[in-house]
């Protein structure tokens, strides 16, 4: 029997010129002589949209100039943030950096963006300077409407957020790690859409991890502006299994939509029906798309940015791509790794158009963990495609199933690090 | 044998191009999207999810098709093979194949290094067919050595007691194994860590 390796393949493909996969940036690197830029992108948000399609797109065709405006010196993921909450990890672990960004050619601003004129097409940072592109990627992540009265800047110092990571996480656990033994935690979950769908459920799961050990007296309420949420089933037996009364669900039915109003001198949060007192209040308010995209003029009247999915170029503002949670992107999640999804998909497009190609056909794949404990994950799964209209289908789409053992449990919790670990290696490098 | 090499290598070459399944995801934008997990290229820097760079194109492929079908025991991969046509995943299959295999850095007990490999190359063992050290495998095996352990366990546990399926060969030696076997054979995989050890000239 003759032994066949795939090295025997590779080597055979190579001397036939078929071999697959070769990169690509050989052949642009060898048509362009890697001199001279071919374009210019600029990216504006140095979340994980904008870093992965930075990385991509250097990736793909090194002759492209990418420049990434990030206002923060680092970047502190919302995924895996709920674990730093829940005292599981160290805030530091979630701090993801730019130096290799900038080690592999990518020209990285830290600089807040202040304008983008979509005529001159032209960044305006805080620092005055201009920043000229062919092509811009707007991935500015998520802002905050104002449907809940009362919850202003200043509210946000007493009734964190922690919706995008960072000092909000770190206050967030500070107060839970602070309050009293029978302390009330009044979760605010937000009306849809929003970023990371299962996020506030996640987070109500490690606080009452954390409090079942530390503070067994505790109580976690959700107090909901839907009758709905991500993985609700598996949640809800993951609840009664492991935290029993601990954790109370509030349907937005039972109060017509939630947290109207908060009180933060008096620690208090009203619904039409209910006055609660809080030892922490966890405010997560409704979001809209971050203020770049409003002022450059790429959101719809719902506060979001419509695109064309084939290339994520908005449907608004030509030679203009909104990726992450910005973007409407039909039935896909605001989440990090469809954010990543996003990123690499424009960044293919990008490069194809700057090469005179037409853009390619996408394939998206989401995977999300959700820990309901220190041991024990759950997970949603989808991969997604186009139809012959340009419209997101999805193909299949599935979540961890009911009643799953510990030990396919504990496998999740062991995937859900590898998730993280190579999802932020991908997209920062 | 040499049929399979053909059909690849003409596959790859046509989708390489991405000329020729016009209205296909290219094998690069379908590939890209296991990042997330599996690491940038297909090279998981770990801790638990393999490492898809440098997997035999067949291997990948009969993986995919068992996820579909649920013959394969899995988290989220049976969830996720079911989104892709056969025609995708052997796309994948070639991207994945075209990509070099990044031997795990990882840490393992080394007093267990010797013991481990002494059960490998035991008559009628792991190693008749997960050759040198497991670093190379017979027709479509892929490697074994230098896979993140927690995967190499899991693997092992999913032949043992989900009923991975697997020949009447390799079940024998794998359920003669005792824990501290599987743990012996687990840090033997883990030390093979030179990509040097991969490059093999069968």
């Amino acid at each position: 029997m003759i032994k066949f390796n795939r090295r025997q393949f590779i080597k055979a493909a190579g001397l036939t010129g078929v071999a697959a996969g070769m990169p690509l940036t050989a052949a642009c690197a060898a048509n362009h002589g890697g001199g001279s830029a071919k374009g210019r992108v600029v990216i504006v948000g140095g979340g994980t949209g904008g870093a992965t399609a930075a990385r991509y797109i250097k990736h793909l065709d090194p002759a492209i100039d990418v420049t990434l405006i990030e206002a923060g010196q680092t970047h502190h993921t919302c995924y895996f943030s709920n674990l730093v909450i829940g005292n599981l990890r160290t805030l530091d672990s979630i701090e993801q950096r730019f130096d290799n960004l900038r080690a592999s050619g990518i020209k990285v601003v830290n600089q807040k963006a202040t304008a983008i004129d979509t005529n001159a097409k032209t960044v305006t940072t805080a620092d005055g300077q201009s920043h000229g592109y062919d092509r811009l990627i707007v991935s500015p992540g998520i802002d905050f409407a104002n449907n809940i009265e009362g919850y202003d800047e200043a509210a946000h110092e007493i009734m964190p957020h922690a919706w995008k990571a960072g000092p909000q996480t770190a206050l967030l656990k500070q107060q839970i790690q602070a309050m009293p033994e029978n302390g009330v935690v009044v979760i605010a979950a937000p009306p849809n859409p929003f970023r990371c769908p299962p996020g506030p459920y996640e987070r109500a799961s490690l606080i009452a991890n954390y409090c079942k050990q530390h503070k067994p007296r505790a109580k976690v309420m959700i107090i909901d502006a839907k009758d709905a949420f991500a993985k609700q089933g598996l949640f809800n037996q993951g609840w009664q299994r492991h935290y029993g009364d601990m954790v109370e669900w509030v349907s937005g039915a039972n109060t017509n939509g939630g947290v109207k109003r908060v009180n933060p001198g008096a620690m208090t949060v009203h619904t039409e029906f209910d006055d609660i007192k809080a030892d922490v209040a966890n405010v997560i308010p409704a979001q809209k798309a971050g203020r770049i995209a409003e002022l450059a003029g790429l959101t719809n009247e719902g506060g979001w940015c419509p695109v064309n999915f084939k290339t994520f170029e908005s449907t608004l503002v030509s030679d203009v791509h909104v990726i992450g949670d910005a973007a409407i992107a039909g039935p896909m999640p605001k989440s990090g790794y469809i954010a990543n999804s996003h990123g690499k998909t424009v960044a293919l497009a990008i490069v194809d158009i700057m090469n005179g190609r037409d853009p390619g056909q996408p394939s998206f794949l989401n995977t999300c963990y959700s820990l309901l404990t220190s041991e024990q994950a759950i997970s949603v799964a989808a991969v997604w495609g186009l139809d012959a209209n340009g419209e997101v289908v999805t193909k299949n789409a599935g979540l961890t199933p009911m009643d799953a053992s510990d030990a396919f449990l504990a496998r999740e919790v062991e995937y859900a690090k590898s998730w993280y670990k190579n999802l932020v290696s991908d997209a920062w490098g | 044998m040499k049929q399979k090499l053909i059909q690849a290598a003409l596959l790859s070459g046509l989708l390489a191009t991405g000329s020729a399944f016009a209205g296909s995801p290219s094998p690069q934008a379908l590939s890209f999207t296991c990042a997330g997990c599996h690491g940038f290229n297909g090279a998981s820097v770990g801790p638990a999810s393999p490492s898809l760079a440098g997997l035999p194109r067949d291997f990948f492929i009969d993986a995919m098709v068992a996820y579909q079908e649920g013959t394969r025991p899995a988290t989220v991969m049976d969830r996720i093979a079911k989104g892709y046509t056969l025609e995708e995943i052997q796309a994948m299959a070639d991207f994945f194949a075209s990509q070099t295999y990044t031997p795990a850095q990882q840490s393992y007990d080394a007093s267990l290094v010797s013991a481990g490999k002494s059960i490998m190359e035991r008559r009628r063992s792991c190693g008749t067919c997960h050759e040198e050290g497991g670093t190379f495998g017979i027709e479509d095996l892929p490697q074994i050595a230098g896979q993140w352990s927690p995967y190499i366990r899991f693997s092992i546990q999913d032949f043992r007691e989900f009923g991975r399926p697997m020949s009447d060969d390799k079940a024998r030696p794998i359920e003669a194994l005792s824990a501290s076997d599987i743990e012996a054979v687990v840090a033997y995989l883990a030390s093979k860590q030179d990509p040097a050890l991969y490059q093999h000239d069968h």
